[in-house]
């Protein structure tokens, strides 16, 4: 028995099961995931599920900023215990402890002062750090060019669309206005570095000697230091992951920017407070009886549908088969049956057709040689 | 801190090959079978299965935890090891001290461990320095509490 897809068709002809679909009441269509234009409603952090403001999601580069972290080795939530080995000795401080694999940061030797606010005390470690320091140096000596760039050239903004112009495969065109077409000055005076200890000299046989396969870090773990613009080779020396963060997505219709789905302001909850999805319009499919392949002509096949309008509103709806398809848009229906479904009631649908002509020999599943319309 | 007597929980057949030391808990549905030699404050917990092939015996040492449902066919356990719910610990293997064999893992025949962490079954390392601190408190208090709400055998 040949099992059948119910699909429907979205406005821009593609077809889609009803779960996929999401319904727009200002232009009364189907809107299918091509249709729709996402953005991020909010962020969440998925550990401890606190909402993030837009500005800390920058600031903090995705990641969560409160004690929420992952095992370096193992990748599971770590927890802030105190740092005590015996209920004798008094606390003197907090760590890090994984419950998995049994990691904690007294092997990096980091040990917090306060249970509370961890990133910032790793962000202390980094205050001394030579390369972050050059970094924020190079940021805003090349930050106050642009700045006194602009000053003087304003015109010379940073749109992209100028700056696309003003480059030399466009210039010769004619887009620039008279302005612009003033180049700015290029001669930029090259940054002079503070750092003396630039660079090292490695003794290779020195390392070979000291090297330790079961302190090295794996590339995974390489890469994932990278939040901390470090890449360790000793697995003694990595820090644990901040945990980044999730977003939930806000659906409009791209032709009327109407709001389609906007989930509830809580990471808590799944929520919705709109959701205007497919089920909650049309009525769904069943086919309770398919049929038999391979399809002989001039057999009668009759296929058992079950409607059901799971809708809040009574339903009248139009069925007719497909007679002729002259092309995509055009298609003309013969046999015209009018139902009503009220709301929360099923109703089922006998269709018979003759197979006047098979087109091919060999079938695939979701290509059948008929086909046939439902209109609501 | 420790009690010497043994807290064993009524429905455990223990066979008189067993040998079992001091201030140990068993908790119930035990399966003991063969030539098996238990030390001293142990924590044995529910359908913990220690089976002796035939013609060896296993020794266990001091202060070892046995979670829920796990397999143990070693050969001998030292002291202060730790075997999470459902771990296996196959035929012919060593465990000596400070072991942690995370749940659902196993052990594989003929193998030795010493102060290592078994964990996703198969990766190792080095156990924590945290472990086993609380280990006295627990058989304490289950010493203490279990006998108010089960019948001892």
């Amino acid at each position: 028995m040949m099992e059948l897809k119910i699909l429907y068709k979205c406005e821009c002809g593609s077809n889609f099961a009803l779960g996929d679909l999401l319904y727009c009441p200002e232009c009364k269509m189907l809107r299918c995931s091509s249709c729709i234009s996402e953005s991020h409603a909010f962020a969440y952090c998925p550990s401890c599920l606190f909402e993030v403001p837009s500005a800390t999601v920058k600031a903090e580069h995705g990641c969560c900023s409160r004690n929420c972290f992952k095992c370096p080795i193992c990748i599971s939530p770590l927890l802030v215990i105190a740092n005590s080995t015996n209920d004798n000795v008094p606390v003197t401080g907090h760590i890090l402890a994984c419950v998995y694999c049994g990691w904690d940061s007294n092997e990096i030797g980091l040990v917090f002062e306060r249970p509370t606010g961890l990133t910032a005390q790793i962000h202390k470690l980094d205050s001394d750090r030579p390369d972050l320091k050059e970094f924020e140096q190079l940021k805003q000596y090349y930050d106050g060019i642009e700045r006194n760039n602009r000053s003087i050239h304003p015109a010379s903004s940073n749109s992209s669309l100028n700056s696309l112009f003003a480059s030399k495969s466009f210039s010769h065109l004619g887009f620039l206005s008279t302005a612009m077409k003033s180049k700015p000055d290029t001669t930029i005076e090259s940054y002079t570095t503070t750092l003396t200890d630039i660079h090292h000299e490695w003794d290779e046989t020195k390392l070979f000697h000291e090297l330790n396969l079961q302190d090295t870090t794996t590339i995974d773990q390489r890469i994932s230091q990278s939040i901390y613009g470090l890449q360790h080779t000793k697995i003694s020396q990595i820090r644990p992951l901040r945990v980044p963060l999730r977003t939930r997505k806000l659906k409009k219709c791209l032709h009327c920017q109407e709001i389609l789905i906007k989930p509830e302001p809580k990471a808590q909850s799944y929520s919705f407070l709109i959701k205007q999805i497919a089920s909650n319009w049309l009525p769904r499919y069943v086919v309770k009886r398919s049929i038999e392949l391979p399809l002989k002509t001039n057999q009668v096949y009759e296929i058992q549908l079950q409607l059901f309008n799971g809708t809040s509103h009574d339903m009248r709806l139009e069925i007719s088969i497909v007679d002729q398809m002259v092309n995509e848009n055009h298609i003309q229906f013969k046999n015209k049956n009018v139902i009503e479904v009220l709301k929360n009631q099923n109703q089922l649908i006998y269709m018979d057709f003759v197979c006047k002509k098979i087109e091919k020999e060999y079938q695939v599943m979701n290509n059948m040689p008929f086909k046939f319309s439902l209109n609501c | 801190m420790s009690s010497k007597k043994n807290v064993i929980l009524k429905g455990n057949l223990i066979p008189d090959e067993v040998q079992i030391g001091q201030g140990n808990v068993l908790q119930s549905q035990m399966v003991l079978e063969g030539q098996i030699t238990i030390g001293n404050n142990n924590i044995f917990e529910d359908r913990v299965q220690i089976m002796a092939t035939t013609g060896q015996s296993i020794v266990i040492g001091d202060n070892n935890h046995f979670h829920t449902g796990c397999l143990i066919y070693a050969k001998s356990i030292g002291s202060n090891n730790d075997f999470q719910p459902f771990s296996v610990v196959k035929s012919g293997s060593i465990i000596l001290n400070n072991c942690v064999i995370n749940p659902k893992c196993t052990v594989e025949a003929d193998s030795k461990l010493d102060n290592v962490t078994l964990y996703n079954n198969g990766s190792l390392r080095k156990t924590s320095n945290l472990h086993g601190l609380l280990h006295a408190k627990h058989l304490d208090y289950l010493t203490q509490v279990l006998p108010k709400y089960h019948e001892l055998q």
